[in-house]
């Protein structure tokens, strides 16, 4: 195999539940290549949302191996997965999860101050990157002041802060309607097709597929049949 | 993340809990105030009391005192327990020893004169003590006010409150305002000696010498201030004829030597170790100094309780501090899973919430030594009257003759500094736990929180 792209080895991640042990994910094997845009289905509790945390490092597997660009990142300690997190990946959420009290640029320029980019240079990215997701006119703007397409428009922008490979989509569609979801989906198409990032999307939404290269179901935290178009 | 960039977020979050950080701040205000305004206070106190009675200077003087001197007949009696105390003696020669030592500059023996009755200013009765001094040391030491150090026979010079001591006794007491002392220079005093014949009801007066007074010292401290000085010569004189009339083992010619005797060295640093090669000869050394350091002391410790008492104070603001940055991580622990998915390390998160509880401390670090220095004026304007009136009461006599330029309070330069940074640091420490919290917020936890 190549050393880029996403590999998982016999992955589990289990839950105590009271004095019960819940299998969130029971032995999942799955390969991401390289500029895939993979589509990962399931119903509520596939475990699905729990394997995209443990792609993105917000998580630790209770066994098995991730092998993300060419290293275990459950092997990782706590802040060369911070900086995994930073650098590698990209976010998107259900609930956009926008700071408040910053305008759509400031946003944006978040995950670079972690990452150490100077202020000039921050900014400057930013700005680029909200023109790319066709936010120019709305850059001073609060959350607060901006539609749910728009907000998770910003989101895409700030997961492409650190100019990540990976970008991790959590229902980015869950609270958009189904006009501004297909806007959303377009923009990570682009991504996908343009600039071939890898696109790994979690969702219960069947249209999903129609935009992904790749879908696999997760059904009680194992995958169901096989990989393909 | 750099530190410019922790300051502009930290910036940013308190503004948005800005009514929570000011009533929490309020608490850091009232507790660092309350620390500055005690601390000022003690501080305040300290100065009137060691200047009223240190601040003509003095810490380069050493008054050498041999204890045997008047006991040196008892001592005999008593026998050989204290054989070698009897044998010493603070004579010329050993003054010429002091004078040896380094950094010495003035010695001279304050010769006691024996006194049988008071001193007159025409009928006018007041008292002094009268020193018979070595002149040419004891201008070294002695700052005129008025008049002359050169004395002739029959000449003395006063300390600036010996004419004090002549006021009438009818106007101290009835009088409101204080009576003014009567003018002594170029004056005559004549010494009295009182003598008791059996069946007499009064005591016959007779004059046992006249002192023209010829100069007035300044104000520089008890030692001086209630004496009448004149050369020794003059004073072995007169005490010859006062002991003229005892029994020889009484008179003062049957001891050797002086009671005491005034050093003075060149800088007071060198005061310490002059003092202890004279105690190594034996004799006892008072000085200013000594008495300074145990008032010093005495309010180091005045002080360090009322720091305490307002210490006290800031201790509850920190748990305050603790509380706002509690709550905060509640409010805004999706925010902090979102640093942790966008790359934000353990401590970026833990810098962030130490540095907020410690700006809280900060602010209200800069508010206390804003009141602080609010509350010092009202104190200084309210308790003028009684320093000026009721302090000279029980500060000593040493007040009355000085301005009323002091205040209740005193500030020292470090302070408020030390205030501010106390304050910022008790705002860190409360954020400790409150940091370690969130750090330690699981991720996925923290981003489905609602």
């Amino acid at each position: 195999m190549t050393a880029e792209g996403i590999r998982t080895q016999d992955l589990r991640r289990d839950f105590v539940m009271g004095d019960q042990v819940v299998h969130a994910l029971d032995g999942v094997d799955l390969e991401v290549c390289e500029g895939d845009f993979l589509a990962v289905m399931g119903p509520s509790g596939s475990g699905k949302s729990t394997l995209l945390y443990l792609l993105g490092g917000l998580d630790r597997p209770t066994a098995g191996e991730i092998w993300v660009n060419g290293r275990d990142i459950a092997q990782l300690d706590e802040n060369a997965l911070a900086t995994y997190r930073g650098q590698e990946v990209g976010f998107v959420f259900q609930a956009f999860h926008l700071i408040p009290t910053m305008t759509a640029l400031q946003n944006v320029e978040f995950p670079m101050i972690f990452n150490r980019i100077p202020p000039v240079e921050r900014r400057a990215r930013a700005i680029t990157l909200l023109e790319r997701v066709g936010l120019e006119g709305r850059m001073a703007h609060r959350p607060t002041e901006l539609s749910g397409g728009q907000q998770q428009r910003v989101a895409i922008a700030r997961a492409l802060a650190n100019d990540p490979r990976i970008i991790l989509a959590d229902e980015p569609t869950g609270n958009l309607d189904t006009h501004t979801g297909q806007e959303v989906l377009d923009l990570l198409t682009r991504l996908n097709r343009e600039e071939g990032r890898t696109i790994v999307i979690v969702s219960h939404d069947a249209s999903v597929t129609r935009f992904a290269t790749r879908a696999v179901h997760l059904l009680d935290g194992k995958v169901q049949g096989a990989n393909g178009e | 993340m750099t530190v410019r960039d922790l300051l502009r977020l930290v910036l940013s979050n308190l503004k948005r809990m800005k009514a929570r950080v000011a009533m929490t701040a309020i608490g850091v205000i009232i507790g660092t105030a309350a620390v500055v305004v005690l601390v000022s206070l003690g501080a305040g106190l300290q100065r009137l009391a060691t200047e009223s009675l240190y601040g003509m200077g003095g810490l380069d003087e050493l008054m050498v005192r041999n204890d045997s001197y008047w006991g040196m007949m008892e001592v005999k009696a008593n026998g050989s327990a204290q054989q070698q105390q009897q044998n010493l003696v603070l004579d010329d020669v050993v003054l010429d020893q002091v004078r040896q030592m380094e950094g010495v500059i003035a010695v001279t023996p304050f010769l006691d004169v024996t006194m049988m009755g008071p001193l007159k200013l025409d009928r006018q009765e007041g008292w002094g003590q009268i020193y018979g001094v070595d002149m040419d040391e004891f201008v070294k030491v002695a700052k005129l006010n008025r008049g002359t150090l050169e004395l002739y026979r029959g000449q003395v010079v006063i300390g600036a409150m010996v004419p004090e001591n002549f006021i009438p006794w009818e106007e101290r007491e009835e009088s409101e305002t204080p009576p003014e002392a009567p003018e002594l220079m170029g004056k005559m005093l004549q010494m009295m000696q009182y003598t008791y014949n059996e069946g007499d009801m009064y005591p016959t007066e007779s004059i046992v010498a006249r002192l023209e007074v010829v100069g007035e010292l300044q104000q520089q401290g008890y030692m001086y201030d209630y004496s009448i000085f004149m050369p020794l010569k003059e004073a072995q004189r007169l005490n010859q004829q006062m002991n003229a009339g005892l029994p020889p083992e009484a008179q003062s010619s049957a001891r050797k030597g002086y009671a005491q005797a005034l050093v003075k060295v060149q800088n007071p640093n060198q005061a310490p170790v002059v003092e202890q090669q004279i105690k190594d000869m034996g004799f006892t050394v008072q000085s200013d100094r000594q008495e300074l350091e145990s008032i010093n002391q005495f309010f180091l410790i005045v002080q360090a309780i009322l720091g305490g008492i307002g210490a006290v104070a800031l201790l509850v603001a920190a748990f305050g501090i603790a509380n706002t940055m509690v709550m905060a991580i509640y409010e805004r622990t999706r925010e902090i899973g979102l640093m942790k998915a966008i790359g934000a390390t353990n401590q970026d998160v833990m810098s962030v919430f130490l540095a907020e509880a410690g700006s809280i401390g900060f602010l209200g670090g800069i508010g206390g030594v804003l009141l602080a220095i609010g509350v010092n004026a009202v104190i200084n304007v309210v308790g003028q009257p009684l320093i000026s009136q009721g302090g000279a009461g029980f500060m000593g006599p040493g007040m009355a003759g000085q301005e009323a330029a002091q205040t209740l309070t005193a500030t020292p330069l470090w302070l408020p500094v030390f205030a501010i940074l106390f304050a910022t640091l008790i705002g860190v420490v409360s954020g400790i736990y409150p940091a370690i919290r969130a750090a330690a917020l699981s991720p996925i936890h923290a981003l489905k929180y609602e």
